[in-house]
């Protein structure tokens, strides 16, 4: 088979991966709106769970925009950035799941930080940290941990734009650090953050896992009050969560809207010509607080999981025991493993022979990344039913498909355009046709990227949840779906273990593939 | 008179020059000329405050007898003019002369006269973008001159343009330089600039000469 047959072909399997962008709407066609939405307006749940849901949503990209833009304001033209720079990846493979667990062991009531301020005598009991019902804390949670991507993003945009002359020229021009970052950088970079910001957005207000953990309870959010009722018995309770699907699709469209506006709407005006002189350097310390919470998080996560007792209000267990690890399942793990492996693999070889093709439009790809996970979960379940899949791994790994695709395009594409046209050239030269230019001189010379985005998409497939469940009828059990039973289960030292086997995987996974280049080629330092 | 006493650049491994000793008059342009790596760019970064990371210097800088070594950046009232123009994108052409006004009544109407002497009447609300290379080297210059430096470096600010437009614009800098009598430091590898300035300084490893 040609190469162009088989682009052809995976072109066409990637399009029938995305059928569940087209179905999505598909099942709303037999709901009878008017008394549904009726009902739903006489809920006593929904207007509680839409407040949650706005605050933790437009929450999130508040804290995730200005904490990535004081981040990297901080930092750039430091010695420092190169260092936080080399970190980013590893702060991204932190799956969101267990970046909540640490937090609930830290915030939560007779948590570690309430052991820590016992001697204090603070009442403790008027303090939510966690599971507010306004959805602050999960707000923040979700800020936090979209910053390291927003991060990235702008890392990989200045890295295009020749910033330091810039940056240079407004400090002869008088202005400060902390003005020029504002005045300068944050005009230029908005318009260029648009889409990112939809991606966090999509996964703020449909993410379940996080606010499981850290969001209001009673009522939930939307996401959550949706997923409840889909899994009713109760046939209106369903249709009830069809219909809050379709509202979190119209949130989407708003958020949209107002996002596509942001960089219009913070234009600043005509400069004033003030100079308001050096600021005090918050960036730096409020990293460092930031960053040293994810090392707390991972030793408390550690150090439950190693607990046999551990009595309020100790700072340490008062007994160690390794029973948490000795309850763990293999088959969960096996799970991940082989659902995340298989995904991104495929994934990259469709992604790549899509690009063998030069279309200019493959943009497409990355829709699923800027739509609501729920009413896509939805829309695959329609395909299930229409297609009498069985539940299991195999509809389980279809429906992953969806997600880890566009995050592999998302890292390939890029890297693929800029591939040096005259080496291609040079290489035709000395005979070889399209296939074996791929085989022999662009996957080598791709070998980074391709690592990286095996890194992602395994990560992606290993954080899916609602997918998980839904499509795989609650058959196919994986780390994160394990680790939300143990949740539920409210044993802190299994909750611990599970965590941090879903952390270290993320971990591995992820140091595993920035060695690969060293390892394949140990003398080629162009190629590490 | 901005002046350079015993300064030193190296790196890890090296010295790159010095020791530099020099001082250049109000009105003077000093013109510098190097082989490439020779550090001609990393000196202009020194003066500025911006020494690349990985590099150390010794000397000590003054701008009209006052000490600029310990200064930051922003407070040393030093002028620069790169090779690209490096206009703010997200500004207009007045948006730029503006960000670098300090705040008066009449900026408007300083924006006006500026543009009109650069012969860019009209050209206030236009995008960076839209102005050919000519036109955005003489933004960048206006911009620079907005500031009131108390000195002005410039690196290779000419090398971008056609031979025509260069003489041009040259002449047009020189004398916004001598007409406001600011010292200023041109590196450039053109003979034809190094010929209209006062005084030339090669600069090759240790060997300094004037």
């Amino acid at each position: 088979m040609s190469l162009k047959a088989l682009a052809i072909a995976a072109l066409l399997i990637t399009l029938a991966l995305y059928l569940p962008t087209l179905t999505l709407l598909a099942p709303y066609q037999e709901l009878h709106f008017g008394a549904l939405v009726q009902q739903l307006f006489l809920s006593s749940e929904v207007p509680a769970a839409l407040l949650g849901t706005l605050v933790s949503t437009l929450g999130s990209l508040v804290v995730a925009l200005l904490l990535s833009f004081i981040f990297i304001g901080a930092l750039i033209f430091t010695p420092a950035y190169s260092r936080f720079v080399g970190q980013l990846p590893l702060l991204l493979a932190i799956p969101h799941l267990a970046f909540a667990v640490g937090l609930y062991l830290l915030l939560s009531p007779k948590g570690w930080l309430e052991r820590l301020l016992a001697p204090l005598g603070l009442n403790w009991d008027g303090l939510p940290l966690v599971q507010d019902s306004l959805g602050v804390t999960l707000a923040l949670a979700l800020g936090i941990k979209e910053s390291w991507f927003l991060c990235w993003i702008i890392w990989a945009q200045l890295e295009r734009q020749h910033f330091a002359e810039q940056y240079l020229i407004a400090q002869t021009l008088g202005y400060s650090r902390a003005q020029i970052i504002w005045s300068t950088l944050v005009p230029q970079l908005l318009p260029k953050l648009r889409w990112p910001l939809l991606a966090v957005a999509a996964y703020s207000l449909s993410a379940v896992e996080m606010a499981w953990v850290l969001g209001p309870t009673h009522p939930p959010t939307l996401a959550i009050l949706a997923w409840n009722w889909l899994l009713d018995p109760d046939p209106v309770r369903r249709q009830l969560g069809l219909v809050v699907t379709l509202c979190l699709m119209l949130l989407m469209l708003v958020l949209i809207s107002i996002i596509w506006m942001l960089p219009t709407l913070l234009r600043p005006g005509q400069p004033s010509g003030r100079r308001l002189g050096a600021l005090p350097g918050l960036g730096q310390p409020l990293l460092k607080g930031v960053l040293g919470v994810h090392v707390l998080i991972g030793l408390l996560l550690l150090l439950w999981s190693f607990t046999q007792s551990w009595f309020y209000p100790q700072l340490l267990p008062g007994k160690w025991s390794l029973n948490a690890w000795h309850s763990l399942a293999i088959e969960p793990l096996i799970n991940a493993l082989t659902l995340g492996f298989s995904t991104a693999v495929a994934a990259i070889f469709l992604v790549l022979l899509v690009l063998e093709m030069s279309f200019r439009r493959t943009g497409w790809m990355l829709i699923p990344l800027f739509l609501p996970v729920l009413p896509l979960v939805v829309g695959q379940y329609q395909l299930v039913l229409w297609a009498e899949l069985q539940p299991g791994w195999f509809a389980v790994w279809l429906a992953h498909m969806l997600w880890v695709l566009p995050y592999v395009y998302l890292v390939l594409r890029p890297a693929y355009q800029n591939l040096h046209q005259d080496q291609l050239l040079c290489a035709r030269t000395f005979g070889l046709g399209p296939a074996a230019l791929l085989l022999r001189v662009k996957v080598p010379l791709l070998l980074r990227p391709l690592c990286a985005a095996l890194a992602l998409g395994f990560s992606v497939s290993l954080a899916q949840y609602l997918p998980t469940i839904f499509i795989g009828g609650g058959r196919v059990d994986t780390l994160t779906t394990e680790t939300l039973t143990r949740f539920a289960g409210g044993d802190k030292r299994l909750l611990g273990a599970q965590t941090l086997v879903l952390l270290l995987l993320a971990f591995s996974v992820y140091v595993l593939a920035q060695r690969l280049p060293r390892i394949l080629y140990p003398a080629r330092e162009a190629m590490h | 008179m901005l002046k350079l006493e015993q300064v030193e650049i190296r790196t890890p491994e090296r010295l790159l020059f010095g020791p530099l000793s020099l001082g250049i008059y109000p009105g003077e342009i000093l013109g510098l000329q190097a082989p490439s790596g020779s550090g001609k760019s990393v000196l202009l970064r020194w003066m500025l405050g911006a020494l690349p990371q990985g590099l150390t210097a010794s000397g000590e800088l003054s701008l009209d007898s006052e000490a600029l070594t310990d200064t930051p950046t922003e407070k040393r009232g030093i002028g620069l003019l790169l090779q690209q123009p490096t206009l703010f994108p997200h500004l207009s052409v007045a948006g730029n002369l503006l960000f670098a006004m300090a705040p008066a009544v009449d900026r408007a109407q300083q924006v006006s006269e500026l543009l009109m002497r650069a012969g860019l009447e009209g050209y206030a609300n236009r995008d960076p973008a839209t102005l050919s290379g000519g036109q955005q080297s003489r933004v960048a210059m206006l911009r620079a001159l907005a500031a009131q430096p108390k000195a002005l470096l410039l690196d290779e600010p000419f090398s971008s343009l056609d031979p025509e437009l260069r003489a041009e614009f040259r002449a047009w800098v020189f004398d916004q330089v001598r007409g406001r009598e600011i010292p200023a430091l041109i590196v450039s590898h053109d003979r034809d600039d190094l010929q209209q300035c006062s005084r030339v300084l090669t600069l090759d490893g240790d060997q300094v000469d004037v």
